[in-house]
């Protein structure tokens, strides 16, 4: 029906709430937002039984106060008015968590895009919105707004890729322009959630809560090694003891023993008392790793080999006694995003020569930034799951690692 | 005459063939927000309108059971503009009341820099005299810093494409002109620069447009009715036949919710002269589209207002605005509207 017909229809019925609100409609849709406002008021305030219709007139109330422009405390208590009159419904918590959008109150933006998400699941009573995925945009929004820090890059990473709705091209590269923008996590951990997306699960995978790492560099010496428990690593670069460590899983959950080095005594210090495996402060440079691991009493065959040790990883990958160890995996951070390319290139050569294969190369934290080779001994690249022996110039570490998006 | 009480002219007009015509505009013209007090007038065997577009939209909770934060009546301004402006959208509508063409009258030759906050014509009764089409409603906004508002004709023509304000003719109150605000005459169509100022008891002003200066040359008040409210100006006052003038007049009850915040409601009355200026009859008070009523009081609770009336082809037209929000042309068959002044 027509403005002119739903007109007549009113007048004839004027207490009529389901044709007045027909009517305010009518109008909402050629922009007379004002007349459309005095219908949807006056039928919310005329209804006395259906609470999803006063729910809709208060909150496409709202909404055309909204188009108005510059009226936000109005559109304010419209959509809490639709909030208290149903406030288990997902689309009037998603009308105030984008209102907080506008008007950068980040913390009302994220408390209702959080209350929104609770009830998401709710059947649909025909009121245009967006659904799910907005209000995870809004939720990521909110977090990075209100502290700028990692948590809330995070969420716009998890919208990405760790997504439970479907979305579009356009959104994805909309959400890519956001994280360029305010930039890509720092570090993305695995979770028990993600267990379905790893592209080569091993042994104990379910046990693994979290990770540690920063790009599941444990995860990828687990899966190469499928799981296997009791192994021996060297950890030249250790960092914190947990935090983007590379072999806190290895022995907290898979009972590994090594040696690990860090130059910053404070970091030292910290690891021998939250670790049990073996730290020692000394500076790269100056170890000879043979007489280290010969008096450490190491196998000749060491599981697991980091060099992360910045600008110097390539005189210390130099220094490795491959003549005499040899290590299944080994992961050396060649920072190629920052530094010289000839010390990505001396590294691959001083691995091939010791017998090692590039399983996958330049591994970087965000689609454009390699930073990272990951190596194999060729006595046991016939063992390792085909999936992660990629010939790729470079590897996304979440393409690399888990399957495609939900 | 049961319908006319429960649910209002509107409703009454209709169900005896009459019509509603629902008036809207494009958005790009008034950005959505409130277009009321519509004026029809047929000037030259045009159907002209004049509607009052404003910066506001009113927010009107009339069962008070949804309230804004500033109670049931709130007037909602973008909110960083503190003024009310007011802008004046000219109409030329077919025998259908559809609109052929709307555009806003030009000011900008005799706008003034504001003295208030109250910007532009308001509530402008559309009609002409001597051929001359005007506007006339109260300014508020160059007299000084306090409000003081006058009556206003504002002479209008469609001159180069578009409509645009030909002179500025500003109204004093009778003398001593002392008073703070003049608003709500109403011309009389059939008498040149005559207003009926007032309705009860009924006051008519001539206004001399050359000098600038009002008398009163009606007022008489041992006439005064006894009736429930101030009679306030609404449509212009039109010739009813050779013995009677007709207008619609409004009233006001402004009165507060529990907590003391404004609320308020409108109520319309036909008013009939004699050729002398006294009342010879009135309607009981109507209103033309109502919904809620109050269950103690029997208060119907709204806010409306018609500024325009117009005889044609023996019909009744009568627009009106709704909250501040809408406008709608009421038409009413002649027959129809004779009964409702017989039997209101």
């Amino acid at each position: 029906m027509n403005l002119q017909q739903l007109v007549n229809e009113h007048v004839f019925d004027p207490k009529n709430t389901y044709k007045m609100f027909d009517l305010a409609r009518e109008y909402d849709k050629l922009e007379n937002g004002a007349a459309a406002i005095s219908f949807y008021i006056r039928c919310a305030d005329l209804e006395d039984d259906d609470k999803e219709l006063q729910y809709k007139c208060m909150i496409y109330a709202g909404l055309a106060y909204a188009r108005q422009e510059r009226r936000n405390y109005t559109v304010l208590g419209l959509l809490q008015h639709a909030v208290s009159i149903l406030p288990t419904r997902p689309e009037a918590h998603y009308f105030l968590s984008k209102h907080g959008e506008k008007t950068t109150d980040w913390r009302i933006c994220l408390n209702h895009a959080l209350l929104g998400l609770e009830f998401k699941d709710k059947k649909d009573i025909g009121i245009d919105w967006p659904g799910e995925k907005e209000l995870w945009f809004l939720r990521a929004s909110a977090s990075w707004s209100i502290s700028g820090v990692e948590y809330g890059r995070q969420m716009f990473f998890d919208l990405l890729y760790r997504r439970t709705f479907r979305a579009d091209k356009s959104f994805d590269e909309y959400i890519i322009g956001i994280l360029n923008n305010i930039g890509w996590p720092d570090a993305t951990t695995y979770s028990k959630n993600d267990k379905d997306l790893f592209v080569a699960p091993f042994k104990g995978i379910e046990d693994v809560k979290k990770n540690y790492s920063k790009h599941f560099q444990d995860m990828f010496v687990l899966a190469c090694l499928d799981g296997k428990r009791k192994g021996t690593y060297l950890e030249i670069g250790a960092g914190n003891p947990f935090t983007h460590n590379n072999t806190a899983l290895l022995e907290t959950e898979f009972d590994w023993k090594g040696i690990s080095i860090e130059w910053s005594a404070h970091l030292a210090y910290d690891f021998a008392q939250r670790r049990s495996n073996t730290i020692i402060n000394a500076n790269a440079l100056e170890i000879d790793f043979e007489d280290l691991l010969v008096k450490h009493c190491m196998e000749n065959t060491i599981d697991f080999l980091q060099i992360d040790t910045d600008e110097t990883s390539i005189q210390v990958l130099r220094n490795m006694p491959f003549h005499r160890y040899k290590f299944n995996v080994v992961q050396f951070e060649h920072d190629a995003y920052r530094l010289d390319d000839a010390i990505r290139q001396e590294a691959r050569q001083i691995m091939r020569d010791a017998g090692y294969e590039i399983v996958a190369q330049n591994i970087s934290f965000r689609p454009d930034v390699e930073y990272e080779d990951w190596f194999v001994h060729r006595d046991i690249i016939d063992n390792i799951p085909q999936r992660l022996i990629k010939s790729d110039a470079k590897n996304f570490f979440w393409d690399y690692m888990m399957k495609g998006k939900k | 005459m049961h319908d006319m009480h429960l649910y209002g002219l509107a409703t009454f007009a209709l169900k005896r063939g009459g019509k509603l015509h629902p008036i809207t505009l494009p958005s790009e013209l008034t950005g959505e927000t409130g277009i009321m007090n519509p004026s029809i007038y047929m000037h030259n065997g045009k159907i002209l309108m004049n509607i009052r577009h404003v910066n506001y939209t009113l927010y009107h909770s009339e069962g008070k059971k949804w309230p804004h934060q500033f109670g049931p009546l709130a007037y909602i301004h973008p909110e960083n503009d503190v003024t009310l402006t007011t802008y004046n959208i000219m109409v030329e509508l077919d025998e259908n009341m559809q609109i052929k063409h709307a555009g806003r009258i030009n000011t900008s030759e005799l706008d003034t820099d504001p003295t208030w906050t109250f910007i532009g014509l308001e509530d402008g009764r559309l009609f002409s005299w001597d051929d001359r089409l005007f506007l006339c409603g109260v300014r508020r906004d160059c007299y000084d810093e306090h409000g003081k508002g006058r009556m206003e004709m504002q002479e209008i023509d469609f001159v180069d494409g578009e409509w645009k304000e030909i002179s500025r003719n500003p109204i004093p109150a009778p003398p001593p002109d002392k008073t703070y605000c003049e608003k709500n005459w109403v011309p009389i169509l059939d008498m040149p620069y005559h207003f009926v100022k007032w309705t009860n008891p009924t006051e008519v002003i001539k206004f001399n447009i050359d000098e600038g200066t009002t008398e009163t040359v009606v007022l008489d008040e041992k006439n005064k009715r006894k009736m429930p409210r101030d009679l306030r100006g609404g449509t212009q006052v039109l010739r009813l036949n050779d013995e009677q003038r007709i207008t619609i007049s409004h009233e006001v009850d402004l009165g507060k919710d529990v907590f003391g915040r404004k609320d308020g409601h409108y109520v319309h009355r036909a008013i009939v002269w004699d050729n002398d200026w006294n009342i010879v009859h009135h309607t009981q008070e109507f209103h033309f589209m109502g919904t809620q009523t109050d269950p103690v009081t029997g208060n119907q609770f709204h806010i409306e207002f018609a500024t325009g009336m117009m005889f044609h082809n023996n019909k009744v037209y009568i627009s009106y605005g709704l909250q501040d929000n809408a406008t709608f042309i009421l038409e009413i068959p002649g027959h129809v509207f004779t009964e409702f002044l017989e039997r209101a």
